[in-house]
């Protein structure tokens, strides 16, 4: 097993009261009891709401924050103990933090980071050229990180972060605020890192695309608790399977009878709710199109919070 | 243990590399900072000097022992802050949560952290203090070499004292302005006058919490007449200093809680 994680515990104090009054002390629970495995080479996706544990669980994985409780290894060591050892055989990308330098060229930065990982003048060299090869970003290396746009210092976050050969990459977030354009690009990346060294990723994101395009495994996390744990093929067939589809038309529709499971229509736009799995895409369109002339059609997934509701729903 | 010495100060010479670098891409500013930085700084000399013409030296206090003062204290200041400019930012980088990316790198954090800035001002005070050394010492290079080495030592008590004061961040909120003040109000500003112009009272101050006596005081009394005891002594408490500001970050660190704020290194 590359992470093995049992029964994770991490609360903080909060202090309140007047600065020089008696003070009130309230424990948070932000991680309870959570355990789970990820095998070597598995892409799992780590997700839930904000404020849901997910990057405190992160933190505590790769030694930034300790747990109250609980026991971890990660690639076979203690991230509390072995912080700097471990440092060696993972790589992090948070989409919020950079490891970057702002002032400097791509190159710098990640020169400065070979040194970090102890690899000398050639080796970084080769480094750099190999994780350009792999990244396809040669034509950034030598542009100053803030000249970058948000994509390219994604794609760049990411390159910096295999410059160690991880064995395990931890992705917090890496497509937030990203094109649909970059977010393909940066999902080929992680898919091409994990079938060509075999790289575990664990990686948390908002985007339930980011998670079908990817994850073999999703784990929902939600107050500090893991609400599931299954394949990505068992949650798409009961949860991400339902799509929400709104097609606008040049004019308005409001006094149609419509087929199919409708939930909304606001005078020329139609919103429906569809289970991919039950339904013939193709007859679902042909019929709309013959209500009326379609001007705009959205897909979107079924928001998260929806699925962590339907799945509190059956359990009870 | 020998290889993870040599992978450090490798580490740290391409990190002041990249760092001033950095400050490159910026030359106007890191000019005028520099050169500001040492005007600013001959304007008290001249003012001391005009004292000294017009009053004379009765106290006891030479117009060359502060030339000393001023020697030690801008080196060790000026090595201190242009080396270890990071010191500054350990309250920030704990508030804001930005130390996360200094821990999931494999290098000693606190060095990694110290040298993850340079303030480049603070090459003005270093350059400054070389060239009074050498105005003090009159062309004597033993001299001046002994004095640019133990200004460099003495920046082990601004090193400190900033770690200490920024690291408790952890517990108190954000010690910026306290760790400003303490060093700016009492380390310079002390360390830049006569030891023989404060009272008792505040000399106790200055050989124990406020550690001037050590950076400044002791040692340009031994450019005037070595005694290898106050060396040792120097080097005793600079050791103790070290010490007690590397517990105070690693028990810190112990308790950091990271954050979520947006962070990017610069």
């Amino acid at each position: 097993m590359q992470i093995c994680v049992e029964n994770l515990n991490k609360e903080f104090t909060l202090k309140s009261g007047k600065m020089f009054g008696q003070k009130t002390k309230t424990i948070v629970k932000a991680v309870e009891d959570v355990s789970f495995k990820v095998k070597k080479g598995e892409i799992i996706a780590f997700i839930g709401p904000n404020g849901a544990g997910k990057s405190t669980t992160i933190k505590m994985l790769t030694g930034i924050i300790r747990p109250t409780r609980g026991q971890i290894r990660v690639a076979g060591l203690d991230p509390t103990k072995d912080r700097k050892q471990l440092a060696y055989k993972i790589g992090c990308m948070f989409g919020q933090k950079s490891q970057l330098y702002m002032h400097l060229t791509v190159r710098d930065s990640y020169k400065l980071l070979c040194s970090i990982y102890d690899l000398n003048a050639k080796q970084a060299e080769e480094k750099i050229e190999e994780i350009a090869t792999l990244f396809d970003i040669h034509e950034l290396l030598d542009k100053v990180v803030r000249k970058l746009s948000l994509g390219q210092r994604m794609i760049c976050e990411i390159a910096g972060s295999v410059l160690n050969n991880p064995e395990i990459i931890f992705l917090d977030e890496p497509t937030i605020g990203l094109d649909i354009f970059a977010k393909a690009k940066i999902r080929d990346i992680i898919r091409k890192m994990n079938e060509e060294k075999g790289t575990t990723i664990f990686l948390t994101s908002h985007d339930v695309g980011d998670v079908e395009a990817l994850c073999n495994r999703i784990i929902i996390i939600n107050n500090g608790t893991i609400v599931t744990d299954s394949t990505i093929e068992e949650l798409k067939s009961k949860y991400l399977s339902k799509k929400i589809i709104k097609i606008s038309y040049d004019r308005a529709i409001n006094n149609k009878k419509l087929e199919y499971n409708v939930q909304k229509i606001n005078h020329n736009q139609v919103e429906l709710i569809v289970d991919t799995t039950k339904t013939n895409l193709g007859d679902l369109l042909s019929y709309f199109t013959s209500v009326g002339n379609i001007v705009d059609i959205q897909i979107e997934s079924t928001p998260l919070e929806d699925v962590i509701k339907n799945i509190y729903k059956e359990r009870r | 243990m020998l290889t993870e010495v040599k992978n450090n100060i490798r580490y740290f010479f391409n990190a002041i590399k990249i760092s001033i670098k950095s400050a490159m891409a910026y030359k106007v500013s890191f000019l005028v900072q520099t050169i500001f930085m040492a005007i600013n700084n001959i304007f008290f000399l001249v003012f001391w000097g005009v004292v000294f013409k017009n009053t004379g030296s009765d106290s006891g206090i030479t117009f060359n022992n502060v030339l000393y003062l001023w020697s030690f204290s801008t080196i060790a200041y000026g090595f201190a802050y242009f080396f270890f400019g990071g010191i500054q930012k350990i309250n920030d980088y704990i508030i804001t949560g930005a130390m996360d990316s200094y821990m999931l790198q494999p290098k000693n954090l606190l060095l990694n952290v110290a040298t993850s800035k340079c303030n480049f001002s603070a090459f003005g005070d270093l350059l400054y203090g070389v060239v009074v050394a050498a105005i003090a010492t009159g062309g004597d290079i033993g001299k001046l070499l002994g004095v640019i080495l133990l200004g460099m030592f003495g920046s082990i008590f601004f090193i400190s004292t900033e770690i200490m004061a920024r690291s408790i961040s952890v517990w108190i909120g954000d010690t910026k302005t306290i760790a400003n003040r303490y060093v700016e109000m009492l380390l310079i500003t002390f360390s830049t006058y006569p030891e023989n112009i404060f009272k008792t009272g505040i000399k106790v101050m200055l050989y124990t919490v406020v550690p001037v006596a050590y950076l400044a005081y002791i040692p340009a009394n031994l450019m005037e007449s070595f005694n290898i005891y106050s060396l040792l002594l120097i080097i005793a408490v600079g050791l103790v200093y070290g010490t007690a500001a590397i517990l105070v970050f690693n028990k810190a660190m112990k308790n950091y809680e990271s954050g979520n704020s947006l962070a990017m290194k610069n």
